[in-house]
């Protein structure tokens, strides 16, 4: 599913020389959850936005799905974003104007899919985790754990293979995150791959495969013993 | 082409109003400059249309002549002699000036602008009372409402017979619905009636019109004791020459028959209506320069201050946008998504300062019908109306191409990272 070989990325400004990833590979296998383990600045989140190409790499070579990605047109990378991958952001991202249903119908509309057609379809997505009655409400008039649910349900309406979550927890109290995560796991027993960005090790321990980052290396890839 | 996608539309005008309070504020900028425009562009056309109104009595092309006094001795002549314009001036002027259209002397009794009592059985008022040669009607315009104007016939044989006003009619034959055959009675003559003619227009010029009673040319100079003296010489010119070049040749040979100094510029008075005409348009020309000039820059302003607005909010919506990017909108779609938030906005924007416009315009005639010193009436053309709305929601998209730029450079990488 996704292929990474000898990844290298760095930020450089006038003065710095930021060499954020250093010949990194890794294979993730469709179906599998894993998490991606380092401190701030390892490096871990500069690989997740390569991952959802959001942002570029300076060598090496990347396959998600059996294709290659790399020097894509915004275009292109957008309309691959929109088939295969579901993001989940620590801060939620919804939308503060548009209401839980809204927001979650939000991918299907750069999919083309028709007003009434999308509207149908976040409102199922919404049920499945509890949250048809907050259909009409803003993200301001929701709950922390509220919220990171309905953005779970907009990165799941689109049916993506992938979902990439960056400290999806992060935000969130133990119990709304155990939640989370087992939403999460959830998803992935349905055969989407789920790859989730944490630096806590309590969550890294409820996924599969746990894999340590530090200053741009893989410094451990291990299956994650229950 | 997504510009012309129903979702977008919807997506459009559901983020405008859900940032309701934004948008207006964006949006008052436009409806200040449109108003501004449209409204000013309205009182210029009424306060134009008013003045040719006025002016409309009067055929363009025509040039009024007469005497007055010498300022200059010449020829063992003293200055302050009168000049006094006669029969023979006229036929001079015919035989030796060309471009001449058509030339008609007239006299009022008293004097230019006097009225005199005229009686009708028991009922009497003052009217202008003007000699006439048939050739007036060519000169300004009227309206035979009853009976026939002034003809040669009644020139040759010194007819008395009268041709009058409107109002005269009204005023004198109350109850009577025409009056040609009756006789009324002037500075204790009798004249019969023969027509009753109206003026096109209700403006000053055709007010006097309708307050005067015509009689023919040779008539009045015999019973008024005018012997061979003309009030006045009224002249069209046909467009062979300009008609300062006729007005000069025609004093040219009335200074020299009347012993007037040639550079003697008070001896002989005129008014030349193609002159004046000429002068007024080149004004109007001014004035319409001045109000697009100033009502475009206007709305200039508000149009900048649209795009500077959209600007602004494009880096608080960064993270929105993002966010867009991130769930899978295009460059493109996120471009075209600002413009049409830019051009809605605008238009809408343009279409409510048109409306404020239109009403302000409207309820500005309204207030100076009941006024009767002004016949200003604030006018705007449909036309440059709709041409107004196209410029405005043209530009609305113009004003969005700074603030699209921006959104599409937006990485979602940093928009979303920041917190």
């Amino acid at each position: 599913m996704i292929e990474l070989q000898r990844i290298n990325k760095s930020y450089n400004t006038e003065t710095t020389n930021l060499h954020v990833l250093k010949d990194l590979s890794l294979t993730i296998a469709a179906g599998e959850m894993v998490s991606l383990m380092g401190s701030s600045g390892s490096g871990k989140s500069t690989l997740l936005n390569i991952l959802g190409i959001l942002d570029s790499y300076d060598s090496g070579e990347y396959h998600l799905d059996g294709r290659l990605i790399r020097d894509m047109s915004e275009h292109t990378a957008a309309l691959y974003r929109s088939k295969t991958i579901g993001f989940v952001f620590q801060s939620f991202n919804l939308i503060g104007f548009k209401t839980a249903a809204e927001n979650v119908a939000l991918p299907l509309y750069y999919q083309g899919v028709s007003f009434k057609k999308r509207h149908k379809m976040a409102l199922d997505s919404l049920e499945r985790f509890g949250l048809l009655d907050w259909a009409e409400h803003l993200p301001s008039q929701m709950s922390g754990g509220q919220n990171q649910r309905v953005a779970i349900a907009r990165a799941l309406v689109t049916k993506p293979r992938i979902i990439l979550a960056d400290e999806p927890t992060g935000a969130l109290d133990s119990e709304n995150s155990n939640d989370i995560i087992a939403v999460l796991n959830e998803i992935n027993k349905e055969g989407i791959t789920v790859v989730i960005v944490t630096h806590e090790e309590d969550i890294a321990e409820q996924t599969k495969r746990c894999v340590r980052i530090q200053d741009g290396k893989i410094i451990s890839d291990s299956a994650v013993s229950k | 082409m997504i510009f012309f996608d129903k979702e977008q539309w919807h997506e459009v005008f559901v983020t405008l109003n859900k940032n309701r309070f934004r948008a207006i504020l964006t949006a008052c900028g436009i409806v200040w400059g449109v108003f501004m425009l449209i409204v000013m562009l309205g009182f210029g056309n009424g306060v134009e249309r008013s003045i040719v109104q006025s002016m409309s009595g009067t055929v363009t092309n025509s040039i009024y002549i007469w005497g007055e006094t010498t300022s200059i001795p010449y020829d063992g002549l003293s200055s302050g002699k009168p000049v006094t314009l006669t029969n023979d001036d006229v036929e001079l002027i015919a035989a030796n000036v060309h471009g001449i259209e058509h030339i008609a002397p007239r006299n009022q009794l008293s004097g230019y602008g006097s009225e005199t009592w005229i009686r009708y059985k028991d009922r009497s008022r003052s009217y202008s009372v003007i000699g006439e040669f048939p050739q007036m009607q060519h000169i300004q315009p009227m309206k035979q409402v009853n009976g026939r104007f002034i003809n040669e016939l009644d020139i040759e044989e010194s007819r008395k017979v009268v041709v009058i006003g409107r109002r005269v009619a009204d005023e004198l034959f109350v109850d009577i619905d025409d009056p040609t055959g009756l006789a009324l009675e002037i500075d204790g003559i009798y004249f019969y009636v023969i027509g009753v003619l109206d003026s096109p227009e209700g403006t000053n010029h055709g007010d006097r019109q309708i307050s005067s009673v015509f009689i023919p040319f040779t008539t009045f100079q015999r019973v008024f004791n005018y012997e061979n003296r003309v009030g006045w010489l009224a002249i069209t010119v046909d467009d062979t020459l300009s008609a300062e070049t006729i007005e000069s040749n025609i004093k040219r040979i009335l200074k020299k028959r009347h012993r007037v100094n040639p550079i003697d510029n008070q001896a002989i008075g005129s008014f030349n209506a193609a002159e004046a005409f000429g002068e007024l348009k080149d004004l109007f020309t001014g004035i319409h320069f001045l109000i697009w000039f100033v009502g475009g820059c206007t709305l200039l302003a508000g149009i900048i201050g649209v795009g500077n607005i959209m600007l602004i909010t494009m880096k608080e919506r960064t993270r929105e946008i993002g966010i867009r990017k991130a769930l899978g909108a295009t460059p493109w779609s996120i471009v075209s998504h600002v413009l049409q938030e830019s051009f809605v906005l605008t238009s809408i924007a343009g279409y409510i300062g048109l409306l404020l416009a239109i009403g302000t315009l409207e309820l500005a005639t309204v207030i100076f019908k009941h006024s009767t010193e002004t016949q200003i009436i604030p006018q705007i053309d449909f036309g440059i109306a709709m041409l107004s709305l196209c410029v405005i929601s043209l530009a609305g998209i113009l004003a969005g191409v700074l603030p699209a730029r921006a959104s599409a450079q937006v990485n979602p990488v940093i928009a979303l990272a920041a917190n």
